[in-house]
C-alpha cells in the first residue's frame, strides 16, 4: 500500500533546517517580546481586526512580520518532513507513519480539551498559538522516535 | 501472530541484514518481525517464507490473541 503525498527523501534535511530556525526564532520571540527586534513591512491581508484602531478588510497593511516569517517556516519544514519519504520506506515504516498519525491526533485534542476546561480568556490565546502546531510536532516526534529506538534495538542483533 | 523466523534464519545461518535485503524491506522491518511488534503483510509473509523454502503456514502461526 503506497501512501499519497509523499515526496522525496532530498526535503528531510531542508525539512529539519526550517523547523528548528522557525521554532527556535520563534521561542526567542516569545520570550524577548519587546526587545525582540522587529521586521516591518506591508502585507495584504484578508482581514485584521483590532480593539483599538480600524478594522481592514481585503487591503493593505503595515505590521511586524517576525510572527508570520516563523509560522510560515515552521509550516513549511513541518509539512516537508512529514511527507518526505524515509531512505528505505517499507511497510513497516508506512504503519509507522500512520501510528504516529493517530497518536498524534489523539494526544493534541486531549491536550486541547485540557486546555478548553482549564485555561481561560488571555491565556487561552497562548493555547490556541501552540496549538496550531502541536499536531505536526506530535506527529514529528513520535514517527522518528519510535524509528530511532527500533534501529537502535535492532543494531544489537545479529 | 508468532513466527519462526529466528529459528530459520539460524538454520540457513544468514543474519536480519541479508533477509531484509532478499525480501526488499529495512532490517528495522524484520526485527520488529521476530519480535511480534509488527504483522507483516501478506505480500511479506510469502516472501519470507519463500527465503526459507517453505510455505508461510509453516513460518508463520495464529496467536491465541488474533
Amino acid at each position: 500500500m503506497k501512501l499519497p503525498l509523499q515526496i522525496s527523501n532530498q526535503w528531510k534535511i531542508p525539512g529539519w533546517i526550517l523547523l528548528i530556525i522557525g521554532s527556535l526564532t520563534g521561542a526567542l520571540k516569545i520570550i524577548f517580546e519587546s526587545s525582540f527586534p522587529e521586521i516591518r513591512g506591508n502585507v495584504f491581508a484578508f482581514a485584521k481586526d483590532e480593539i483599538f484602531g480600524e478594522a481592514v478588510y481585503f487591503g493593505w497593511i503595515q505590521t511586524d512580520l517576525v510572527a508570520t516569517l516563523c509560522g510560515i517556516v515552521i509550516i513549511i519544514g513541518g509539512l516537508l518532513l512529514t511527507f518526505a519519504r524515509e531512505k528505505n520506506e517499507d511497510e513497516f515504516i508506512r504503519h509507522t507513519r500512520l501510528s504516529s498519525l493517530m497518536w498524534a491526533f489523539a494526544v493534541h485534542y486531549m491536550l486541547l480539551l485540557v486546555a478548553f476546561i482549564f485555561i481561560y480568556n488571555t491565556s487561552f490565546l497562548n493555547v490556541m498559538t501552540f496549538g496550531m502546531f502541536t499536531l505536526m510536532i506530535i506527529f514529528i516526534a513520535r514517527f522518528h522516535l519510535v524509528l530511532y529506538f527500533n534501529k537502535r534495538k535492532a543494531l544489537h542483533e545479529k | 501472530m508468532k513466527n519462526k523466523i529466528r529459528i530459520e534464519r539460524a538454520i540457513l545461518d544468514i543474519t536480519q541484514e541479508e533477509l531484509a535485503q532478499r525480501t526488499g524491506v529495512s532490517r528495522q522491518t524484520i526485527h520488529a518481525i521476530e519480535n511480534n511488534k509488527y504483522i507483516p503483510s501478506a505480500v511479506l509473509a510469502l516472501k519470507i517464507a519463500k527465503v526459507f523454502g517453505k510455505s508461510m503456514e509453516e513460518i508463520f502461526e495464529l496467536d491465541a490473541d488474533d
